[in-house]
């Protein structure tokens, strides 16, 4: 893998801390018991604050759930609007190419803020406000730009005469569907709906204007445990918070390296 | 049989398989926009731009645009500057090293922002690191990086989390570029210097300026970055907009609009800055 490569030791250490750091960092700090000032490593170690995120009075569970539920509600609707359009997408050319592409990406270029504001007085009419619903509403979105560009990597490698093969050959429609797109555009759609669902997962300001305060989520809650101060139950939380995206990221960074 | 012919416009097929795309992005988002902007100009006369106004003269509302906007152009230059050092860094290293980048950008911002609190707090573990090698600090004493006024804790936030983000975009334009070009510029006798100003950073800058343009919109209007590292006074607009949004004043609510309408604007600016600086690179290259 590192045939011919240089890998300098100031860069390894720079790129490990960054890295590896802040997660080293919450695993200490959720294990430490006390770590007064001004020791440097924690004196005691407790499996307190992992003990209490899992237990029932916590109130962790349902915020939990709330997320995983949102990610996979977030997570299958991307998927299934993004399939049939990144597909024309992957084989769009010219003028109409470039317009398409722009609306899309229109979430990843201007922040949600002012769009999560407007959506809101939109839900009040249609009784979304402090829904599940509205807030998986709200989560669309941002994540739906990221499902349609995970897909059209899998469509633009996928021959177009392959369907056109598989008509002739009698198949119908669905069958092309299923037995020509589906296999050849599958690790597309797996990275498509892991990625709308970690951008469902880490939403903090659309859950919190939406769902106005009612529908909790993990984000939610580990902001309310880090104010109120409980630094080790906080990094408990946090790692938590953060073990999906990165093992997401370790499994699926293979295939989005630039290839060398 | 390839309906990929040169066309401008989509068949009646192509258009219908993407409008569930476009009707999400178009209701749930620039509707989003819109409602906001309509909702902004809506005065107890009529319409007119009275919310904005009295932004303007509203002393909370020019400090924190101060401050966004130094927290932004700072965090955004220091990362453009870090990223590109070290895309030029992992460039040649092994492929490892360019997985442990991806780590950070997975990283919610929310979940670095808990972290870098745990660093920076005037206890934290640099305070506590320099107390280890003998510096007599206490936390009292310790320079305030934590909700602080001039946003440092903010600012250190974003460049650690974009700088592997635009090293990452950086990298993706270095890989096409062939290392036979590099050889045959110092056959040639150009410096290393030489090479990185003329060869290299051309190359890079167009996905730079597009990736910086994205960052800077991105932390201009953030909220749970400044809302954990920030003070409440003076706070980045999005905390602000958040705030006032949320304020039992039913009156605050087009005043919010009107704020969170500004970050979009400024969004639309400063990545129509970059299309421009992205395309005279192009053309002068």
């Amino acid at each position: 893998m590192s045939s011919g490569a240089r890998s300098s030791p100031s860069l390894t250490l720079l790129l490990g801390t960054l890295a590896l750091g802040p997660l080293l960092l919450l695993l200490v700090r959720s294990l430490a018991f006390g770590w007064l000032w001004p020791a440097l490593l924690p004196q005691q170690w407790s499996t307190r604050a992992w003990t209490y995120v899992v237990s029932r009075e916590a109130g962790v569970s349902q915020a939990l759930g709330n997320s995983v539920v949102l990610g996979l509600i977030v997570g299958a609707c991307a998927v299934l609007i993004s399939l049939p359009a990144a597909r024309v997408l992957a084989r769009a050319e010219g003028f109409w190419r470039n317009v398409a592409f722009g609306i899309i990406l229109l979430p990843v270029l201007a922040p949600p803020l002012a769009s999560t504001l407007g959506l809101h007085r939109l839900f009040v009419a249609y009784g979304l406000v402090d829904t599940l619903a509205g807030v998986a509403l709200s989560h669309l979105a941002p994540a739906l730009p990221y499902a349609v560009l995970a897909l059209v990597g899998s469509f633009a490698r996928l021959d177009p005469d392959l369907e056109a093969l598989g008509m002739t050959l009698g198949a119908d429609r669905l069958t092309v569907w299923l037995r020509v797109i589906f296999p050849a555009v599958a690790p597309g759609l797996a990275v498509a709906f892991l990625f709308a669902f970690l951008i469902s997962w880490s939403q903090y300001l659309t859950t919190l204007l939406i769902g106005g305060g009612l529908v909790l989520t993990f984000p939610l809650e580990l902001v309310s445990f880090q104010r109120s101060g409980d630094e080790a139950i906080a990094a408990a939380l946090c790692l938590i918070f953060v073990a999906p995206a990165v093992t997401v990221m370790l499994v699926v960074g293979r295939y989005l390296q630039p290839s060398r | 049989l390839t309906s990929t012919s040169k066309r401008n416009l989509p068949s009646r097929a192509e258009a219908l398989a993407v409008l569930p795309a476009f009707a999400v992005i178009l209701v749930l988002f620039v509707g989003g926009i819109g409602f906001a902007f309509a909702e902004s100009l809506r005065t107890e006369t009529g319409l007119g731009i009275d919310h904005y106004a009295r932004l303007l003269a509203d002393p909370e509302f020019v400090a924190s645009l101060f401050l966004t906007m130094r927290v932004a152009a700072l965090s955004t230059l220091l990362a453009a500057v870090g990223g590109v050092l070290l895309a030029l860094g992992v460039r040649q290293s092994a492929l490892w090293h360019s997985m442990l980048l991806q780590i950070p950008i997975a990283m919610p911002h929310l979940a670095f922002a808990v972290t870098m609190l745990f660093v920076l707090a005037p206890s934290g573990l640099i305070a506590r690191s320099l107390r280890a090698v003998g510096i007599p600090l206490e936390p009292a004493n310790f320079p305030v990086v934590v909700q602080d006024s001039f946003g440092w804790g903010i600012i250190l936030v974003y460049v650690l989390k974009e700088m592997p983000f635009l090293a990452t975009l950086c990298l993706g334009a270095l890989v096409r570029l062939e290392p036979s070009l590099d050889d045959a510029a110092r056959t040639l006798g150009a410096s290393r210097w030489d090479i990185l100003r003329r060869v290299t950073l051309p190359l890079i800058l167009p996905v730079l300026a597009a990736g910086s343009a994205v960052a800077f919109a991105f932390v201009f209007s953030a909220f749970e970055v400044p809302y954990l590292m920030g003070r409440p006074f003076p706070a980045m607009l999005g905390v602000v907009a958040q705030r006032r949004f949320v304020s039992g004043d039913l009156a605050d609510r087009p005043e919010a609009l009107a704020l969170a309408v500004v970050t979009s604007l400024a969004a639309a600016l400063a990545i129509a800055i970059c299309v421009r600086v992205a395309r005279g690179s192009v053309r002068d290259v």
